[in-house]
């Protein structure tokens, strides 16, 4: 009845984001960041090293830092231990006793609170319940939410939708999220895209950029990370099988651009292989 | 009257296989394109023309001259799409294709009287279906990519009311002046004294069978494809490996058989696609080779450490892969050494293809490969989906439940490995003794 045993999988990228129905901005003014549920225990379940928590954490840590820079207050959610069963409700049906053991309890030492941020006690999926997290931003005047943490498809998505429903406009940062799994990440971000809050990527919140996979530039630094090759070397106008880029890589690219609706195959890229050729049939099937 | 024209390596290399065994049906390969709607087998018999016409690779025979040596007779007659008509659309469609194309599998083709293709239109009331079966002399798994994009090309031209498209392919005799150019022969020659290196410092080189039993019946295929949970993790390891999923996959495979010798040399059968110069890759014939890739791995190597000297030695093979694998085998023989140069082997095919054919959406279902005297492992790679393997065994060697054991280990393994990256070779290899032994 615990939560299981939760493997890794690739954060989803830029082009693999829904489509938001809301064209919301963010504005650091009215915005609070929610780290929520990072702690020991609900980490614990992906096992040590695991490379999904590691880049989560990361982009966590970039987020909070952002937000320091901009004065947007930061908040994060914590369940007590040892909970009633009237505490804990329906929670027990659901996943068990929850968290037990006191060493399990706090934030983990990567994204640990400092004196500046707010630890709310969680009592249920959504962070405002039992809980006057509400108050609390209104009384900073805040009422955009970024929201950040695990697990995507439960508290994560109910808090956006709790928050939706008071008028406060929730941001899920898409890449700063982890899950059970990449269907339930993608089903979170769906539903929160389609309706009730604004699902945004680390790059757009932070300005930096993405590789642009279909531009000259984007694709040649993309490729040079994949062959044996210095910058100054490379001509753009020799075969890219030449350079010693392989079939398989070429199908990873092909599924990069499917990602942004651009249809390409191996056979019709490897008849012309070289980079400049393919920059010029991606702007024809983008142009289709 | 055309000339004939001598045969390229590789062909010549299909040639006598076919030749020597007496067994020509082994060789035959199949396809199955599903259209999702009605297609014009007018307009797929006229593009049919215009590209078997383009290339002398396709429209020909290979005949025997005076003193036995096999050559290439141009030869224009396009095969003719016979057509079918099916009284309702088949549940499963790829078995109901496997069992059509069955008797069509099982008969040689005629080397030097017939082209080495035949394609049957089968018409359903709601579907079509293009069948087609062809010899793997004719065509290999890239070649006959190339040949399918040009029939698709030509077909959504014809649909359009547009002239047919120009198909520049490259003749036979220009990929015989490319292949007996300086540059290449000296590439040529390089590889072999590699590979033969290579191959003496191999210690012994073993497969899920030790059995040498002969193929004496068609080989039996097993397809499983991964969950899509495992999926995604194998693709996440494979950024955190730097490398992509087919390293993952390979490394699961080395893992299984680290578990059953218990030493960690591992010999894999890489097929190649062996084109590299704009003509190879613009010729819709047979060039793929299959090449022994050494692996050395240690007690304690880990995913990353693994994947990435996968991924090392696939590059340093790709530089040899004009070198024959017949070739190979002969200068073993010839040096008193083992034949046995290449344990499973591995086909990794990133062709997958879905042309819509005038805005008719299609799915490919491959029927037949080719023949293996052991076990090969066609992988799939399905640009975000999950792979599909097809383990296509000689049933001399491999009963049903030896082959199910072989994926159960193989899909384990990468699950495992995936799962936990930083797990030892000898860890992963442990787990799956305590299951699968």
């Amino acid at each position: 009845m615990s939560i299981p045993k939760l493997n890794h999988y690739p954060l989803p990228r830029d082009a693999e984001l829904p489509e938001n129905r809301v064209d919301w901005a963010l504005d650091p003014a009215r915005a609070a960041l929610l780290i929520h549920d990072v702690q020991h225990y609900f980490v614990g379940f992906y096992g040590e090293d695991n490379p999904l928590i590691e880049t989560m954490i990361q982009n966590i840590q970039a987020l909070k830092a952002y937000c320091y820079e901009h004065d947007i207050p930061v908040y994060y959610t914590a369940q007590p231990i040892k909970q009633g069963k009237h505490e804990r409700g329906l929670l027990s049906d659901m996943w068990g006793p929850g968290l037990q053991d006191p060493a399990q309890q706090p934030i983990v030492d990567a994204l640990v609170p400092t004196e500046k941020d707010v630890v709310l006690t969680k009592w249920r999926y959504s962070a405002f319940q039992k809980c006057d997290f509400e108050q609390q931003l209104q009384a900073q005047q805040r009422d955009q939410l970024l929201i950040v943490g695990i697990y995507g498809h439960i508290g994560v998505m109910t808090t956006a939708v709790d928050a939706f429903m008071r008028d406060i406009e929730p941001f899920l940062v898409a890449d700063a999220i982890a899950d059970f799994s990449k269907e339930e990440h993608m089903m979170a971000l769906n539903f929160v895209a389609k309706r009730c809050g604004k699902v945004v990527a680390m790059s757009e919140i932070l300005g930096t950029q993405t590789q642009d996979l279909t531009s000259l530039e984007g694709l040649k630094s993309h490729i040079l990370t994949l062959i044996d090759c210095e910058e100054d070397e490379f001509d753009e106008h020799e075969s890219l099988i030449d350079y010693g880029l392989d079939s398989v890589q070429v199908m990873n690219l092909i599924a990069l651009w499917q990602q942004q609706g651009i249809e390409t195959n191996f056979i019709e890229l490897a008849q012309i292989p070289t980079l400049a050729a393919w920059v010029e049939l991606l702007e024809e099937r983008k142009e289709d | 009257m055309q000339t004939s024209l001598p045969l390229t390596d590789s062909q010549h290399a299909m040639w006598l296989l076919d030749t020597i065994s007496g067994r020509g049906e082994l060789f035959n390969v199949a396809e199955c394109i599903e259209f999702k709607g009605k297609v014009s087998a007018s307009w797929l018999q006229q593009s049919l023309q215009h590209v078997w016409q383009a290339s002398d690779t396709l429209a020909c025979r290979f005949v025997r001259s005076d003193d036995y040596t096999p050559q290439l007779l141009p030869n224009d007659t396009v095969p003719e799409i016979i057509s079918h008509t099916l009284e309702s659309d088949p549940d499963d469609v790829l078995t109901f294709a496997q069992n059509f194309a069955q008797s069509y599998l099982a008969t040689p083709f005629k080397l030097s009287q017939e082209p080495l293709m035949k394609l049957f239109l089968l018409r359903a009331p709601v579907q079509d279906y293009l069948l087609i079966v062809a010899h793997h002399l004719l065509l290999d798994g890239y070649g006959f990519g190339l040949f399918s994009q040009s029939l698709n090309r030509c077909y959504n031209a014809l649909s359009k009311g547009k002239p047919l498209p120009q198909l520049r392919f490259t003749q036979q005799q220009q990929l015989l002046d490319l292949h007996h150019s300086d540059a290449f022969l000296a590439q040529q020659n390089a590889a072999k004294e590699t590979l033969n290196q290579w191959l003496d410092e191999v210690p012994e080189i073993n497969s899920y069978s030790t059995s040498k039993a002969d193929v004496a019946a068609p080989n039996k295929r097993l397809t499983t494809r991964f969950k899509q949970s495992v999926w995604h993790t194998i693709q996440s390891a494979a950024q955190v490996t730097q490398t992509t999923s087919s390293e993952i996959l390979l490394a699961a495979i080395a893992a299984s058989l680290v578990a059953q010798y218990q030493h960690y040399h591992v010999t894999l059968g890489l097929v190649m696609m062996n084109r590299q110069a704009l003509p190879e890759l613009n010729c819709p014939c047979v060039q793929s080779n299959v090449l022994p890739l050494p692996l050395v791995f240690s007690d304690t190597t880990n995913l990353s450490d693994a994947a990435t000297h996968i991924n090392h030695q696939i590059k340093a093979l790709k530089k040899l892969q004009n070198y024959r694998v017949e070739s190979l085998k002969r200068d073993r023989q010839k040096q008193g050494k083992s034949l046995n140069i290449i344990g499973p082997t591995i086909n990794l095919l990133p062709f997958a293809n879905a042309p819509k054919y005038a805005g008719i959406e299609t799915v490919s279902h491959i029927l037949s490969a080719g023949t293996t005297d052991d076990i090969m492992l066609q992988i799939h790679l399905l640009a975000d989906k999950p792979a599909t393997v097809d383990f296509d065994c000689n049933i001399a060697r491999y009963d049903d439940a030896h082959t199910q054991h072989i994926q159960a280990r193989i899909f384990a393994a990468a699950e495992i490995w995936a799962s936990q990256p930083k797990l030892t070779l000898s860890k992963v290899a442990e787990l799956l003794r305590q299951t699968y032994s």
